[in-house]
């Protein structure tokens, strides 16, 4: 009779933990009118860096300046300095005062 | 004498008989009322509206000074073809209490990206649009689940060269800002 009752208590304490559990999942049920998105930024910088590059002569580009490269007729030239906007590079009799042949 | 107060107690007794008898049932049947309804009205409410937000964090940002990559070996040492930029994006719910237990939202997230450029105080934004590109590395996520794990996005940046001699002035030593947009679509929750 007693162990009955023992077995008994057993598998009512089994029965109310197990339910608990079951209870409790449900109760974590969704409970929300809406769910609303974010918006958000982020910057990244970076920085553009110099190198050497030889671009066809330009008759109306008036701002050339010492180390600049041009190619024209076939030719190389590099800039002595503001001089070379006044002149073009292999033509006429003073354009070495403003470009270097390369 | 004795059955004289026996007459008189047998009529009163009478007399009390008859006159609870007026009283009597005079009714062929008793209808109950007709059935009546009561409506009780209950209003359910509603949830609150469940707020959540990125938390971005920049990883990494590799390289030196971006140059065009067909150009890179008339380049000063440190400069690269490419930058990588690589942000840690997570998606968390607002507050310190969850509404949203046993279940899982997932959204698209859309990245998009507007770059503007400045050298020595003038804009060079226009210039640096059409020479500056960015690519999403084919890697990143197209969805977030809500409160999972930092998913990093990846971009590379790289540039093509100027045409002429005025835009190389113009975008050489710029500084060249990105700003990446985080914004998630439609969002689905569902019960776990």
């Amino acid at each position: 009779m007693k162990k009955k009752r023992k077995f008994l208590r057993i598998a009512i304490f089994v029965f109310m933990a197990l339910s608990l559990s079951l209870t409790t999942s449900q109760t974590l049920a969704y409970w929300a009118s809406d769910v609303t998105g974010d918006v958000d930024t982020a910057l990244a910088e970076v920085i553009t860096g110099d190198w050497e590059q030889v671009f066809p002569y330009d008759s109306s580009y008036d701002d050339y300046v010492a180390g600049d490269l041009v190619s024209y007729n076939g030719q190389t030239y590099e800039a002595r300095g503001n001089l070379a906007n006044s002149f073009t590079p292999g033509s006429g009799w003073f354009w070495w005062l403003g470009w270097t042949r390369l | 004498m004795r059955s004289k107060k026996l007459v008189v107690g047998l009529l009163v007794l009478l007399a009390v008989v008859f006159t609870t008898g007026t009283f009597a049932y005079w009714a062929n049947g008793v209808n109950g009322p007709t059935n009546g309804t009561t409506t009780g009205t209950v209003t359910v409410g509603s949830g609150n509206a469940v707020q959540t937000s990125f938390v971005l964090s920049d990883v990494t940002a590799s390289g030196g000074d971006l140059v065009p990559a067909t150009q890179l070996a008339n380049s000063p040492s440190g400069s690269v073809d490419s930058v990588s930029v690589i942000y840690g994006v997570q998606w968390t719910e607002d507050g310190t209490v969850s509404q949203l237990d046993g279940t899982t939202s997932a959204a698209p997230i859309t990245i998009t990206w507007v770059i503007t450029a400045d050298n020595g105080g003038t804009d060079v934004s226009t210039l640096a649009n059409s020479l500056i590109s960015i690519s999403a590395d084919s890697g990143n996520l197209g969805s977030l689940t809500l409160d999972s794990a930092v998913q990093n996005f990846t971009f590379d940046i790289t540039m093509s060269e100027p045409a002429n001699q005025s835009d190389y002035n113009d975008i050489s030593g710029a500084t060249i800002t990105v700003t990446f947009t985080y914004s998630l679509g439609t969002i689905t929750t569902t019960d776990n």
